[in-house]
């Protein structure tokens, strides 16, 4: 883990007020695991800084200067101050990072299985170093993608050309299946024996939820990147709990990557 | 070479080689910020809160960001004091900085039995007593907003501790100075102040509130003045030494409380903004004592020049 302020190399603008920020950060490129985050600022902001506080946003890809992982990118929505601030930086300006952090996905998981990985909107930028490296271990590896319309689904570009099948669905029918990212999933997984699929899930939290409880009814292995307030994001502020059928974890340090069923859902109390 | 500056303070008959430590609950176990600075850096720090028995604390929605701050009802999860005993504190061996064994009961013989158990462990320099988390139903504040209760609590510890007692004050009173002169009293050999001001946040799209225990305690920048106010206050009031905390992340801030009277400052929320912020401050007090020629930390502490009658101020 370090503490480390790094330069802006590219800030690219996408439709729907997305950006994909890269920095060069090799400590953090060197070590990072698919699923694992990084609590980003903008860096020399002042002893009282607006926003406060760092946030956290997923290693979406990384690449190589002069043979050696050195590039980390980060695939961004604007939600509010925070990403806004981060939205306005320019190729030069620096960013203070504190990573490489949490646990990311358990790949052993995916050996000799079908992986699934279906993803609602920014959702994705947690799973393209997951799909590259089941790819390049060779195992099978499917993505289903969900979005608004055909110009929300940042990033499908870089699935495809890594070659792996890609499902599209988008709410409007712009593209692909129209319909919603679960029901997109539901038709597609029908086509493959249950057993043999191994799903991984991230995007909006009710998404993630209908895909849990589809994959409990079904006894498919599934593991979801879960998203919680966080002040620190290394385990010293308690801050980000979750709630397991065992106990209050924190999404910063035992996940965000949690068993899907295991993990309890606002509304599972209701059930 | 810079000149030598002493920045060692003495405090409860300690002595700590600045005066710098980090606050409880925004520090860990100390273990989790190795990566970052060597925390030998440090004059000391306080663990996160421990109880006799291991708490798991609040449901989600933990925390909410305010403007320059956050509301924080963790509910004082942590390991219980055996595990700290057994797993933690022997991994602190290592480090040359004090460590205060932050300890809160639900009530007075939890406090005592909590005592008892750390006392044998020479890590542990000296105990905080938490009577002022906003955070729990029963215990914490029960002793903090009841002059009577402060007394009978810090009095109990005091006469089986064989360690210097510190007490953390809530700033969620009337008036500090009553609480501060019931713990000198009752034979404290320091007080801390503050602890969080009780505060809430509600979502207005959920319309409910954005913490699962409604309310939640603020700490960040945006404390600071009402912290300094309150040292400053409590410095007055008593004679045992005094320990700011509240909003600090710089060391203008820290040197803010310095100044007022507190002998030594902790960093809390600042320590999620920047990991390394504690030591920080500690280099730039160093350089803060070289460019003003200052020798000795000491001369800082309480160096404050309050307006007499008929002063006034220009800038
Ligand atoms: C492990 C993890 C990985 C993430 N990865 C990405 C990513 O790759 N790309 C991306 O666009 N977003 C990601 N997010 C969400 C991102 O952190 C939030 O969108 C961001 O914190 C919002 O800040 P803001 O100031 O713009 O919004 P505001 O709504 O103004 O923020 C208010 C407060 O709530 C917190 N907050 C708001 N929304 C979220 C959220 N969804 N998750 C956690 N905290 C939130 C903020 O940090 C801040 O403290 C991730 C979150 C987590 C926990
Ligand atoms: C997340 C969090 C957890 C805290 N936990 C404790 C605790 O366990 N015991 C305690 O005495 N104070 C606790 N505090 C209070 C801090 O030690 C400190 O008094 C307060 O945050 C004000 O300082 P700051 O503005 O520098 O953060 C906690 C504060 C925060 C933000
Ligand atoms: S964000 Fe601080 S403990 Fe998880």
């Amino acid at each position: 883990m370090v503490s480390i302020k790094v330069p802006v190399v590219e800030n690219r603008q996408y439709p729907y007020d997305s950006f994909i920020l890269a920095v060069r950060a090799p400590e953090i490129a060197q070590s990072v695991l698919p699923g694992q985050f990084v609590m980003v600022a903008v860096a020399d902001r002042g002893a009282a800084p607006v926003p406060l506080l760092k946030r956290a946003l997923a290693v979406y890809s990384v690449h190589p200067e002069d043979g050696q992982p050195s590039i980390v990118t980060f695939l961004v929505k604007i939600v509010g101050e925070g990403t806004r601030r981060l939205n306005s930086v320019r190729t030069g300006e620096y960013l203070d990072l504190v990573g490489t952090l949490g646990n990311g996905f358990d790949l052993n998981r995916g050996k000799g299985k079908i992986n699934l990985l279906v993803v609602g909107g920014t959702g994705i930028a947690s799973v393209y170093l997951l799909a590259e490296k089941w790819y390049r271990w060779g195992e099978e590896v499917h993505l289903v993608y969900g979005g608004k319309s055909a110009d929300h689904l940042i990033g499908l570009a870089d699935f495809k050309k890594l070659g792996i099948p890609v499902f599209v669905t988008t709410e409007d029918g712009s593209l692909g299946y129209q319909g919603l990212v679960t029901q997109g999933f539901q038709e597609y997984s029908s086509k493959v024996p249950t057993e043999h699929i191994n799903l991984c899930t991230c995007g909006p939290n009710a998404m993630m939820e209908a895909v849990t409880v589809v994959a409990r009814s079904q006894e498919i292995p599934c593991q979801i990147s879960v998203e919680s307030k966080m002040a620190c994001g290394f385990g010293v502020c308690l801050g980000c709990a979750v709630k397991t059928l065992d106990s209050y974890r924190l999404a910063c340090t035992h996940g965000p990557v949690f068993d899907g069923a295991s993990f309890v859902w606002e509304s599972d109390s209701a059930r | 070479m810079l000149p030598e500056v002493d920045l060692s303070v003495e405090i409860s008959g300690l002595r700590f080689k600045n005066p710098v430590l980090t606050a409880s609950g925004t520090f860990g176990y100390g273990l989790e910020f190795a990566d970052f600075f060597d925390i030998s850096e440090l004059g000391g720090f306080c663990t996160k809160g421990l109880s006799l028995h291991p708490m798991k604390g609040n449901a989600p929605g933990r925390i909410a960001e305010t403007p320059s701050g956050m509301l924080n009802a963790i509910g004082l999860e942590n390991v219980g004091v055996d595990c700290f005993i057994a797993e933690k504190l022997p991994l602190l061996e290592g480090f040359d900085c004090l460590v205060i064994a932050n300890i809160f009961g639900k009530t007075i013989e939890e406090f005592v039995a909590l005592t008892e158990k750390l006392n044998p462990h020479p890590k542990v320099a000296a105990y905080e007593l938490n009577i002022s988390c906003p955070n729990i139903k029963e215990g914490g504040v029960q002793f903090g907003h009841d002059p009577e209760m402060t007394h009978r609590v810090v009095q109990a510890v005091s006469s089986v501790s064989e360690k210097p007692v510190w007490v953390k004050l809530s700033p969620n009173v009337t008036d500090i100075t009553v609480f501060a002169r019931a713990c000198e009293q009752a034979g404290a050999d320091a007080i801390t102040l503050v602890n969080t001001f009780v505060g809430m946040v509600v979502d207005v799209h959920k319309k409910r509130p954005m913490l699962s225990n409604t309310t939640g305690g603020l700490s960040g920048p945006a404390i600071r003045p009402l912290a300094v106010r309150l040292v400053y206050q409590t410095v007055q009031a008593v004679d045992i030494p005094v320990i700011g905390i509240g909003g600090i992340s710089t060391v203008r801030d820290a040197l803010e409380f310095l100044i007022v009277g507190a002998r030594a400052v902790q960093v809390g929320t600042a320590n999620f903004v920047d990991p390394s912020a504690a030591a920080r401050i500690v280099e730039g007090l160093r350089e803060h004592c070289v460019k003003e020629g200052v020798s000795d930390i000491d001369d800082i502490i309480g160096s404050f020049r309050p307006i007499e009658e008929g002063d006034f101020v220009y800038y």
